[in-house]
């Protein structure tokens, strides 16, 4: 294996995050630019995309290029340079609001559009930013938050089954916790041809300090994983009690990428209006 | 002694980069503690955490020098034999706070310094290299002081008002 | 089918041509059908009240091209160079994204349908932050939903341009039939002090010129352009004359070799600063709709808002648009002011007035924001009475140029909303009134 020129450190910017002490978002930064140091990604070919929330202020911690947009829409804005920029290595950071509530829309036809890009969701199940309320992961019975009192009441999201259901075909799980294994997912996600999504349990101290138990809850999964085979994906989903670990389901399908080879030129198309 | 794979360590190549890596982590760790201590203005906690850094960081300069002329093995970062999760001096981050005290701080680095003198102690109890037993053992040596030391400071603190958030996080219960 | 009799010698057809045509149309529903319907056709053919002219036939013509609104829209984003388009198909604008998306793949471009118009303008910020040229187009209720992207772009100035075909409003409204009613969410959508470019063509051969130069400018300013058409030019068919070829010097200033100290946000005497691209070495930065430095860090210091809103305003205020502003044709002391699609029934007004032997100036205004209100006020000069028309209910170009203190007091609207057209006797008797 070739030496890579580049340290994890060397990924990193010269900007602060803004994150709180503790915040299990700089496990995730510290991944994944091991990931980036281990597959010796060349730093200007990469960029790194994210909507709003604590984690989708990761694209200008990382040296890279990088594009924090609006709440909800990274993927839509990850697929559009995606697609009009094929050479890029697209990273998309963000959160379970981000992620799964405003852009809900999003991620589905992300999944089924695959393109090639890794979509990381640091899944702390509150909305920090906003100081504490419900997302779509946050369990119905936790009322810790002023704007619902009694809960949400609601059942929540479950993004790798969504995911799957939507047509990713690389679906992983990790958490912030396990620092060492936390690179080997985002090297088999970035590596992945196509839509590759992975769910980050990463706490936060802040607003859900009851998290820290998360360290004590999360498990390998119980079935051989990760499985082909969508079927046996989709019972190792449903069995699941959200905090396994590990890569879940990897398959090929075809990877969208538009097709265009230059043939003609403008002058000659507007010969068709020509009476 | 362990027989087991995943924690044996023979060589000493083998065994200077996961000192290496575990001096470097927690220094970039305490660092980055120091700096969102310092971003949320928790000045004196900052300041410690950045002490803390400084000493891995030492730490870790005396490890490379150890490290001069040889040839180390390259390990991707799950291949480190840490028996947790992650290097041992790194590992209890989420028990930070914003709001936590300098006694409170001091304890997260308890903690770590003990975990990191824990790891060379069972370096050494495990390896069939004796050369790799002898300078674990300095190493544990030397963290085992630094857990002494920190001891000593702890007991020297003045106890200090605990920092007041007046618009808290809701915890109803 | 009388009338279609009637109108074939109108138009100087033949009776044989119409009824191969009619033949063709209709065989699928049998003899009996097309019998009665070839009767009904001579009838009205032959009717003795025929008109004594007949408009000339089109025929085989040099320098001519046949074409609707919505496929000049196209054109003119062709060749202001845009490659990447993703939309979200709405009537009355699906036909500008179905003629690009076979056309941008043959240019080595390509167009992405979306989800949502969230996605499709987000998708293009992606694409143009990528440093591909890049458009998406929509109508009133897509343009809705993009306008907080519209702001994202601006702030990371990101160039991205929106061609509008304007429909009646608000809400769903009149999908398939005109209005020029978003002119208010087009210059005042946006949350925050947001300067952006606002054009309207003029017709539908201007469809080529002011997309292209809308998307020009865009690129060139680093800012958003939004081109308001409508269903009237989108979806009606002309014969036009051919628009010459119009290569115009507009491009994004590109930062190719970054010195150390590269600033993305720097600023700079034209308050325009060169944007790296993604793979240049020593020129990454994150784009952000985060307020930022000039560096493109993150800042809520006043100092940094300030310098940054001071910048995104004056690199589009002190800009030279030249004459292309509006088309400005006649004298006299009377003038019409009017925008977008509504200059045509206000230059054939113009021409009855001076078929008349009256003078009257008309003003049809395409770029809307930023107004050039000097050139206007120089315009409006010696008027002693203005009437500002369009096809809205609000009088929205009216309150516009009230709140930009360009007209008198004693200036007048003719706001007259959609589905119906404007027609030349409505706005003759608003001049008497």
């Amino acid at each position: 294996m070739p030496v890579p020129a580049l340290k994890a450190k060397d990924y990193k910017s010269d900007i602060k995050p803004v994150w709180c002490p503790g915040c299990g978002h700089f496990a995730v930064l510290s991944a994944l630019t091991k990931a980036m140091a281990h597959l010796g990604l060349v730093k200007e070919k990469v960029a790194v995309v994210s909507g709003i929330g604590c984690s989708s202020r990761l694209p200008a911690y990382i040296d890279s290029y990088g594009f924090h947009g609006i709440h909800g829409r990274a993927l839509a804005a990850a697929s559009g340079l995606k697609a009009a920029r094929p050479d890029l290595t697209v990273v998309v950071a963000g959160g379970d609001g981000d992620g799964f509530s405003i852009g809900g829309n999003h991620f589905l036809h992300a999944c089924r559009r695959n393109m090639d890009i890794t979509y990381i969701v640091m899944d702390n199940e509150v909305y920090g930013m906003t100081k504490g309320q419900a997302s779509p992961t946050t369990r119905p019975t936790w009322s810790n938050s002023k704007m619902t009192p009694h809960g949400t009441g609601i059942p929540c999201f479950n993004p790798a089954a969504i995911a799957l259901a939507a047509g990713a075909g690389f679906i992983a799980r990790g958490y912030s916790g396990e620092p060492s294994e936390m690179p080997r997912l985002l090297v088999e996600a970035i590596e992945y041809p196509g839509f590759a999504f992975v769910q980050v349990l990463s706490g936060c101290v802040t607003f859900r300090p009851d998290q820290r138990s998360w360290k004590e809850e999360v498990h390998p999964f119980i079935n051989d994983v990760p499985t082909e085979d969508r079927i046996k994906a989709a019972q190792i989903i449903q069995a699941d009690d959200g905090m396994a670990t590990g890569v879940i389901y990897a398959s090929q399908y075809p990877v969208w990428q538009p097709d265009n080879q230059k043939e003609t030129e403008l002058s000659l198309l507007e010969q068709e209006f020509d009476l | 002694m362990s027989n087991d794979p995943a924690v044996v360590i023979d060589t000493v190549a083998e065994f200077l980069v996961h000192a290496l890596e575990l001096e470097e982590a927690s220094g970039d760790q305490y660092d980055e503690l120091a700096d969102s201590m310092e971003i949320h203005n928790n000045i004196q906690v900052a300041e410690l955490f950045r002490k803390l850094a400084g000493y891995s960081r030492q730490h870790a300069k005396e490890v490379q020098q150890r490290t001069e002329g040889m040839s180390l093995p390259k390990l991707t970062p799950w291949d480190f034999k840490w028996k947790c999760p992650s290097s041992p001096e790194s590992s209890c981050m989420e028990e930070a706070s914003y709001l936590m005290t300098i006694t409170q701080a001091m304890e997260i680095a308890l903690f770590n310094e003990i975990r990191g003198r824990d790891f060379y102690v069972q370096v050494a109890e495990n390896t069939a290299n004796e050369e790799v037993v002898k300078i674990a053992k300095e190493m544990a040596e030397e963290e085992g002081w630094h857990v002494e030391m920190l001891r000593e400071w702890q007991t020297s603190l003045r106890e200090e008002r605990p920092l007041e958030d007046l618009d808290p996080p809701n915890m109803p219960e | 089918m009388v009338a279609l009799g009637a109108a074939a010698v109108v138009c100087g057809l033949e009776l044989g041509a119409m009824e191969v045509g009619v033949r063709r149309v209709l065989a699928r529903k049998g003899e009996q059908v097309v019998e009665t319907a070839l009767r009904a056709l001579s009838l009205g053919y032959n009717h003795d009240q025929r008109p004594g002219k007949t408009l000339p036939l089109p025929g085989k013509q040099d320098n001519v091209w046949s074409i609707t609104g919505n496929q000049a829209c196209g054109v003119g984003a062709l060749r202001g160079g845009v490659r990447f388009v993703a939309a979200y198909p709405i009537t009355p604008a699906s036909e500008i994204l179905e003629w690009l998306a076979p056309r941008l793949e043959k240019l080595g471009g390509s167009l992405l349908q979306a989800e949502d118009e969230l996605a499709s303008i987000n998708m293009i910020i992606g694409a143009s932050f990528g440093g591909i040229p890049s458009l998406t187009a929509t109508s009133g209720p897509g343009l809705s939903l993009m306008v907080e992207g519209l702001g994202l772009a601006l702030v990371s100035e990101t160039p991205v341009t929106v061609v509008n075909v304007m429909r009646g409003g608000p809400s769903t409204g009149i999908p398939t039939k005109s209005e020029q009613s978003d002119l208010n969410i087009a210059l005042y959508g946006l949350h925050g002090d947001a300067p952006h470019l606002v054009f309207a063509p003029l017709s539908i051969r201007d469809c080529v010129f002011t997309t292209q130069w809308a998307v020009q400018l865009a690129e060139h300013l680093q800012t958003i352009s939004l081109v308001l058409s409508d269903q009237s030019l989108g979806q009606s068919w002309a014969i036009i004359e051919t628009p010459s070829p119009s290569d115009l010097p507009w491009r994004r200033t590109i930062e190719e070799s970054p010195d150390g100290d590269y600033r993305r946000y720097q600023m700079t005497p034209d308050n325009i600063s060169a944007m790296t691209l993604p793979c240049t070495p020593g020129g990454m930065y994150t784009a952000d709709g985060l307020e930022h430095n000039a560096r493109g860090t993150p800042s809520s210091m006043a100092v940094d808002h300030r310098e940054q809103l001071n910048k995104r305003l004056r690199k589009l205020e002190d800009f030279d648009y030249g004459d292309d502003w509006a088309e400005i044709e006649g004298e006299g002391a009377q003038c019409i002011i009017t925008w977008g699609s509504s200059a045509g029934v206000v230059k054939e007004v113009a021409r009855q007035f001076r078929q008349q032997g009256s003078e009257i100036r008309t003003i049809a205004i395409r770029l809307l924001a930023p107004l050039q209100r000097h050139a206007l006020s120089q315009a409006l000069e010696g008027m002693k009475k203005i009437l500002v028309v369009e096809q809205n209910h609000g009088g929205q170009l009216f309150q516009y140029l009230r709140a930009q203190d360009v007209l008198p007091m004693t200036a007048s609207s003719l706001a007259q909303p959609g589905p119906l057209p404007l027609r030349p006797g409505r706005i003759l008797r608003a001049l008497d009134e």
